[in-house]
């Protein structure tokens, strides 16, 4: 318990630092917020490497863009100012330029490729009005992605895929991989890794639990190439978008086409071998935003501050995990899941993590959008404030509710809002008995941080 | 505004504060077992005004319906009776909106785990506390004992709860959990319509296995609920009710359900005839919805309260409120989940 709340404390020292920042710097900056790309193309051969820059103004607020992770285009952050957060998230499939709050900003941004082609960082988040927003990597002058086969659907050609030359938006490779758990900072209990099979960006790397967070407008198409490195049958469906569950055999690849028709967090997952596929770790989300850069969860749903995704999940890991990665069969009728998971992470890690923790400042209003991917219903509390339901199951509601509590139910998705209303420390956690824990470590389970400044 | 125990019993109903009927409770065909060890008889779950009372932890022993005694630790009212007055669920705590709630949490010869996981609190679940009344030990409540002091507003008019935040994947499940009522005369919420009798009604459900375990036990990461509970008992048929109340024909019922099972639950009305009837569902975490839903079904996930109230026919007979506890996984009904209770009117 000491090492969680001295972690805590210190998390409490980086609020204060940040506000007296703000408060430094706020009362004098009265500019339109507003930022540019130094260029909308980089032309470069393979192995060379080339670079773009964002800049701008961000009028004393912290201001955030997102742009995807093409395959085969390696992407590095160079020179930067003023920066609180400019890292590559491979693994959430975006790189991530977030400003300080301190007025002028810039950040460059470095690329290269070993294999020719047309690659589109395609803006996926962008906080101020920015322009150009995409940026086309043109490598070796030759003909983009084509030629790598299997792409098989019609696709493409119904518009929004951004990218040049018909390779596809994303590229999601099946592997086996890992989930490393950590142990309870208070007890020293529960280290351990589990295995599990998932989507991931890299080819030949460790599979991915969830997958990238695949992020649409509505009303685009895009298409996702899945290349199957594992070793038996796998898909990927779109619950609630996509019908075409074609397998992929073992070495091979096949390209689904999406269509966004209404904005809103969907699952994605594998839909064979009886649930066990997507037991071991194969699902993601698919966020549709009403617009590029929108924090609505649909156009006429309130403009949040600040966004959250939480995709849950349990794992029974004797009886499920161990079993099929060993190669055995498993006894579906059977489940007692030891293992639940936020965003693919410990209850403990889960909890230090600024991607899933609401932080912020008191009156900020979150927009958090829940992908159950589990078997298990799981009824998550929040402490500090009621929130309003937006959406349950999947259904928009006509009328929002109030609610201190949501129950998630196995394999849908809801979305609530949020909003920081007193400073402070408070946990989001589960309310059911096993769940709290990881294999019984206490708080090891479904967890995360509200943290209010 | 403290409702003595006793008298519950001997006058039938108390009248409270408000002129609104608190509901007698019958514990239902002799089941539930006599109390041990700490005195914890089954019976009707005292209330006490939340602007100044004492809880202290005891544990209790009941005897559930297959002969197997079970330990439970439960909050009592430690004021000048103290000791003997403990129930399970612990005792409703009632406040009105501008009022100034003062929960005392006495640990003397509390039973407790090792750390570190020992002492306990009280967490007011879904009164959306500052952090330094929010008995979370992770972001530094004491677990030694506290005062809890807090004020709500008319939004919260309706049903929350309290419970032990320590450990708390045991401690809830040890019965360390009771309503917490936000009143407003006999009114639902703040602009919805009076009733005649309300009701508490908490939900939970029991695994033995967890009542025995400790710490970090793998027991935790696999939940059995073996006994299914309204207000602290099995109600296992119609004609052994966990609770009965008795009311006034044509009269209005708010039941105020209370969610501190750990697994699915439906709320169903049904008459005579096994028909279910319909009532109106009126809070969600203790604040009103937008607009009152008339429904024949409700579902209760762990940690969720819900306010309804049902009009009683204007003849004589009995209705069966019931709550069947349900699978996380695929919604099936558990062996002996089916728990019920009666209103005679």
């Amino acid at each position: 318990m000491t090492t969680f709340l001295n972690q805590l404390w210190r998390g409490i020292g980086r609020g204060a630092l940040a506000i007296l920042l703000f408060y430094g710097t706020g009362v004098t900056i009265a500019v339109a917020a507003s930022a540019s790309l130094s260029t909308s193309t980089v032309n470069i051969s393979t192995g060379e490497t080339g670079s773009w820059t964002i800049s701008g103004d961000d009028s004393g607020s912290q201001r955030e863009f997102r742009w995807s992770l093409p395959s085969g285009l390696t992407v590095t952050t160079g020179s930067s100012s003023n920066m609180y957060r400019f890292r590559v998230r491979s693994d959430r499939g975006y790189l991530q330029v977030r400003t300080d709050g301190r007025g002028r900003f810039s950040a460059t941004v470095n690329v290269s490729s070993n294999t020719g082609g047309s690659y589109v960082m395609q803006n996926l988040r962008a906080d101020i009005a920015l322009s150009p927003r995409d940026v086309t990597i043109n490598v070796g002058g030759s003909t983009g992605g084509g030629g790598t086969g299997g792409g098989s659907t019609g696709g493409g050609s119904t518009g929004g895929g951004s990218t040049g030359g018909g390779s596809a938006n994303y590229t999601l490779y099946i592997e086996t991989g890992q989930v490393n758990i950590t142990a309870s900072p208070d007890s020293g209990n529960g280290a351990t890794s589990l295995p599990v099979w998932g989507y991931t960006t890299a080819n030949g790397g460790n599979g991915r639990v969830p997958g990238p967070i695949i992020e649409m407008v509505e009303g685009q198409t895009i298409t996702v190439e899945v290349v199957n490195n594992h070793n038996r049958s796998h898909n990927f469906v779109v619950q609630g978008m996509t019908s075409d569950s074609t397998a992929i055999s073992p070495n091979s690849r096949y390209t689904y086409t999406l269509t966004a028709n209404r904005s809103g967090v969907f699952l994605y997952h594998d839909t064979l071998n009886g649930g066990v596929n997507q037991a071991l770790g194969l699902f993601g989300a698919v966020i549709v935003r009403p617009s590029a850069g929108s924090t609505r969860a649909w156009s006429t749903a309130p403009s949040a501050d600040q966004e959250r995704l939480w995709v849950i999940t349990d794992m029974d890991v004797p009886r499920w995990n161990n079993v099929a990665n060993g190669g055995g069969t498993v006894n579906t009728g059977t489940y007692r899941p030891n293992y639940f998971l936020m965003n693919g992470k410990n209850g403990f890690q889960a909890m230090g993590d600024p991607d899933t923790n609401l932080e912020g400042s008191v009156g900020e209003l979150f927009l958090v959008r829940i992908v159950n991917a589990g078997q298990y219903d799981q009824s998550l509390h929040f402490h500090s404030n009621h929130f309003r339901i937006i959406s349950v199951n999947g259904n928009r509601l006509g009328q929002f509710e109030w609610g201190d509590t949501i129950n998630v139910k196995g394999g849908t998705t809801a979305m609530v809002l949020y909003q920081l209303n007193q400073p402070g420390h408070y946990p989001m956690h589960v309310h059911t008995a096993q769940m709290e824990t990881g294999n019984g470590v206490y708080l090891n389970g479904t967890a995360a941080m509200i943290i209010a400044h | 505004m403290k409702l003595i125990n006793q008298l519950i019993i001997a006058v039938g109903f108390a009248v409270t504060a408000f002129g609104a009927t608190q509901a007698m409770h019958n514990t239902g065909g002799g089941g539930g077992g006599g109390g041990m060890g700490g005195g914890g008889a089954a019976g009707p779950i005292p209330v006490f005004d939340a602007q100044n009372v004492t809880l202290m932890v005891r544990q209790i022993n009941r005897t559930m319906s297959d002969g197997r005694s079970v330990n439970f630790w439960v909050f009592c009212e430690g004021g000048m009776s103290g000791m003997g007055n403990c129930s399970l669920p612990s005792p409703v705590l009632e406040l009105q909106p501008g009022q100034t709630a003062n929960v005392t949490l006495n640990m003397m010869m509390a039973p407790q785990e090792s750390a570190p996981y020992n002492g306990h609190t009280i967490h007011p679940h879904g009164l959306d506390v500052p952090t330094s009344e929010d008995g979370v030990p992770e972001t530094g409540a004491g677990v030694n004992g506290d005062t809890y002091t807090f004020r709500v507003d008319s939004r919260y008019i309706g049903s929350h709860a309290y419970h032990c935040h320590v450990h708390t994947v045991k401690h809830l499940e040890m019965g360390m959990y009771g309503a917490f009522i936000v009143k407003s005369g006999n009114r639902i919420n703040a602009n919805g319509p009076t009733y005649d009798y309300e009701w508490n009604i908490v939900l939970s459900t029991v695994d033995p296995a967890y009542h025995t375990a400790t710490g970090d036990s793998t027991v935790f990461a696999d939940y059995n609920p073996r006994y299914f509970l309204m207000n602290g008992n099995e109600g296992l048929s119609r004609s052994a009710p966990a609770e009965v109340l008795t009311a006034a024909p044509g009269t209005k019922v708010a039941i105020r359900l209370i969610g501190m099972h750990s697994v699915n639950s439906i709320f169903e009305i049904r008459d005579a005839n096994g028909s279910r009837r319909s009532f109106v569902h009126y809070n969600i975490d203790g604040f009103a919805l937008p607009s009152p839903r008339t429904v024949s079904s409700l579902e209760l996930s762990p940690g969720q309260t819900m306010d309804v109230m049902v009009t009683l026919p204007t003849g004589s007979g009995s209705w069966y409120p019931e709550v069947s506890y349900r699978d996380l996984r695929n919604n099936n009904v558990y062996n002996n989940g089916r728990v019920y209770t009666r209103i005679d009117f």
